[in-house]
């Protein structure tokens, strides 16, 4: 297959994935109870006031046609206005972008510097202490719900040493890294283990290569051959699980933004589900699966330059 | 009650803060509600957005803490001797923040378009035949029959002062950047995120000399547990909460913090819903009123809550102390036996998800009512959608707090009984005399009365049992030492006309 007919055979998946995720989400939104005008106006809300909202808001459609018209202004790139913020659920979706951003960012750049030099040690250590100590330690992370990871570091790094802000997103570059560095540490804690296995499982089998023995015999430096030609082939299987990962802490952004009160699409998420909002949970679903499919498609798109054997595949 | 330094005592208005006020700093505020969703003071019945309102807005009346009601835009009031004509004297020099000036015409506006069928409580309003400004300072309030609370109601943020025509612009629009007299106003450079965070800043014109003292207020809403942490962590000046939990207890021994529980209007309903066949049995219902042990509830939930056997909150003078059926086991167990369920039945208990507080209240009651034989299986759902199933009658059993927002005990009257608000807190139960008497009791000039009809009236809703009130609910709110001058009142309300940072 050419890498063409390879990348538009995967749009394609893509775009019925997106498809499934919006109807779905649609039904799921529409049939669980609650009135987002009620969460707008509160318990006692009068009829008058409610049916006013319902007929601005186009609530008085059956759910057929409100999908169509769902559909029809999807087609068009429109995701609708927010009811409750009252503006577009793209500029919505916009202002709120910015700390989901930094914390996937900067919890996949952590998870990689966690695991990579605990990988390389358990794969040189092989069965030795360090190579148990660097397998399990990490797992403790894995093992606990990221709320309680979350809480156990804002405890110590916010309240005991005083270093990162409890929560928030701060103010201007300096104070959205620090307010973004434990929720993203949390991730990462949580995304760590798995690499830490996989760099190790591919960092054995490059150790064992004919390629790494070859190099040795050529008397290049143990550093050299370490880095320069196992851990970069190591890697690259490695890519896969780094995209994966991404995939997941999509998911768990939403935990992780609660816990430390990041406005941050989690939140929005939630916020839009509690409250009712119809569009904004269409359209953060969307967004969401939207960059898991994007990430998975640019993993697969990685290894395919990277590894020109997959392409010859 | 607990009253720590962050709180002061309102006499006259918003009150005198202690110590010397310095001016500057801006106090975040955490709360656990959306927050400024529609700042639409009209149409909007949300806690979080009232706190937000209330400082934007001034309404006529004030509730201090002592539950009295004291002048605030209105300096003094008086009725006619056949109690149909009220008089309200504006006070002199009241501005707008855009500097324009607060006369008899905007109160006119304002509380006729208070009597919109959109306000929520405008039926508190029903009375009102007609209003008219005498003179630029004098407003006239014609009605139909008596109303002696009208001074109580008009204390409710729905029924705050706005400029006569929304200034001159669609009300939409005026909403979306709101002028009122209040301490503060919308910062037009501020963060407002609908629903979760929204800056105010110091109104230049408030009318009340040398006030407010703090540049802003940021409204926030986050989880309790991010709250607690903020504001342990100085990231906060004032929260709402703890619930009442051990983390309430914590807080309060902790140094530096003040954990202020406030008495407010806010009364939790079990609701018995007529839909489900057993409680159509007025015995059945008895019996469970009998079952439920208050002073266990309270010592369960920390000894925060204020036992009440009443739907009228327990802070409102015409609060009768002896409604409500006494606990008693054998008494509950031989009304059952008068029932066609003397060997207890199954019962679903519809809460709150995200609600401690009802979490514990479900769980002692589900102890209580398995002393009689009946089995209480917890449902959690979410708010929106307890309160569809409130509001359209969808339930067997539901714990649902009410709140009133003014000093009139008409407004819970109408959440508990009458058949064209509350309807029996939805219960689907009818009693129309129950009905009749208690719209005379709203009616009532005569305080002795007027006392009397609304003791009757609790006392047979209390009989009646198609609620069961289990008690009062204070508002817990923390501090840290360094804000003062806040004036938490009752009916849930925060003046922060008088806060400021202490050195």
């Amino acid at each position: 297959m050419s890498r063409t007919r390879w990348l538009v055979r995967r749009l394609a998946q893509a775009a019925v994935v997106a498809l499934g995720v919006v109807l779905i989400v649609f039904l799921l939104i529409h049939l669980v109870p609650g009135d987002p005008a009620r969460a707008v106006l509160g318990i006692a809300a009068s009829p008058e006031a409610i049916a006013k909202l319902h007929r601005e808001w186009g609530l008085d459609d059956s759910l057929p046609r409100q999908l169509l018209l769902y559909l029809g202004r999807l087609g068009g790139g429109d995701l609708g206005d927010s009811l409750l913020y009252g503006q577009p659920v793209t500029q919505v979706i916009r202002e709120r972008i910015g700390p989901t951003a930094w914390l996937m960012g900067l919890a996949t750049v952590m998870s990689v510097i966690i695991a990579v030099p605990l990988g390389v040690v358990a794969a040189i250590r092989r069965d030795k202490i360090a190579d148990h100590l660097a397998r399990i330690v990490p797992m403790i992370g894995f093992a606990m719900p990221p709320a309680w990871v979350g809480i156990m570091l804002i405890l110590v790094f916010s309240l005991g040493l005083e270093w990162f802000p409890v929560g928030g997103y701060g103010e201007g570059l300096l104070g959205h890294a620090r307010s973004m560095f434990l929720p993203s540490l949390t991730a990462a804690l949580i995304m760590a283990p798995i690499l830490v296995r996989s760099i190790r499982a591919s960092m054995i089998d490059a150790l064992d290569s004919d390629y790494v023995d070859t190099a040795r015999s050529k008397g290049i430096s143990e550093g050299r051959v370490l880095v320069r030609h196992a851990l970069r082939n190591a890697l690259t299987s490695s890519v896969t699980v780094v995209g994966l990962n991404v995939g997941i802490l999509l998911g768990t952004t939403v935990v992780i933004e609660r816990v430390f009160a990041t406005p941050g699409i989690g939140s929005l998420l939630v916020d839009g589900a509690l409250s009712r909002d119809f569009p904004v949970v269409q359209g953060v679903t969307l967004l969401l699966a939207l960059a898991v499919i994007l990430v998975y498609l640019l993993t697969d798109l990685a290894l395919l330059l990277l590894d020109p054997r997959i392409a010859a595949q | 009650m607990v009253v720590g330094a962050c709180t002061e005592s309102g006499s006259s208005g918003p009150s005198a803060p202690a110590g010397s006020p310095t001016r500057g700093g801006v106090a975040t505020v955490l709360i656990h509600e959306p927050t400024a969703q529609d700042l639409n003071k009209l149409t909007t019945f949300v806690q979080g957005t009232f706190w937000v309102t209330a400082q934007i807005f001034d309404t006529l009346t004030f509730i201090d803490q002592e539950g009295q009601t004291i002048p605030l835009i209105a300096e003094s009031w008086s009725v006619s001797s056949d109690n149909l004509t009220w008089t309200f004297v504006i006070r002199n020099g009241v501005v707008f923040s855009d500097g324009s000036t607060l006369d008899a015409d905007d109160v006119v506006f304002s509380i006729e378009d208070s009597m919109r069928p959109e306000n929520p409580i405008g039926i508190l309003l029903s009375a009102v035949e007609s209003v008219q400004a005498t003179d630029p300072q004098t407003v006239e309030i014609r009605l139909a029959y008596p109303y002696p609370a009208l001074p109580e109601a008009l204390s409710g943020v729905n029924f705050a002062i706005i400029p006569e025509n929304w200034g001159g612009v669609e009300e939409a629009a005026f909403y979306e950047n709101p002028i009122g007299s209040g301490p503060f106003m919308v910062d037009p450079e501020g963060q407002w995120l609908k629903g979760t965070a929204i800056d105010l800043i110091r109104n230049p014109n408030y009318w009340l000399e040398g006030r407010p003292y703090l540049n802003g207020v940021a409204f926030k809403t986050v989880t309790e547990q991010q709250r607690i942490l903020q504001l342990r962590g100085g990231q906060a000046d004032l929260i709402f909460g703890p619930d009442v939990t051990q983390s309430a207890l914590d807080l309060q021994t902790t140094p530096g913090f003040n954990v202020v529980d406030v008495p407010t209007y806010r009364t939790m309903f079990i609701g018995l819903g007529q839909g489900f066949e057993p409680f159509t049995d007025v015995h059945v219902r008895r019996a469970l009123a009998h079952a439920v042990d208050r002073e266990a509830l309270r010592a369960a939930l920390f000894d925060f809550p204020i036992i009440s056997g009443s739907y009228i909150p327990t802070e409102l003078s015409v609060h009768d102390p002896d409604a409500g059926l006494p606990f008693d086991l054998a008494q509950a167990r031989s009304e059952l036996e008068q029932s066609a369920y003397e060997d207890g039945f199954d019962v679903s208990l519809l809460i709150d998800a995200g609600s401690q507080q009802e979490n514990t209240l479900a769980q002692v009651l589900q102890q209580q009512f398995a002393e009689i034989g009946v089995t209480v299986k917890i449902e959690q759902v979410d708010l929106g959608a307890r309160i569809e199933a409130l509001v359209n009658g969808e339930f067997e059993m539901i714990a649902q707090d009410i709140n009133q927002v003014t000093a009139d005990p008409a407004e819970m009257t109408a959440w508990a009984i009458d058949p064209s608000f509350g309807a029996f807190f939805f219960t689907g139960y009818e009693d129309p005399a129950l009905a009749d008497l208690a719209r005379r009791a709203a009616r009532a000039s005569d305080p002795t009365e007027r006392q009397a009809l609304y003791s009757q009236v609790q006392q047979a809703a209390a009989e009646a049992a198609y609620i069961i009130v289990p008690y009062n609910l204070p508002d817990i709110w923390s501090s840290t030492d360094r804000l003062r001058g806040v004036v938490l009142g009752l009916g849930d309300t925060i003046d922060l006309s008088g806060a400021f940072f202490s050195e």
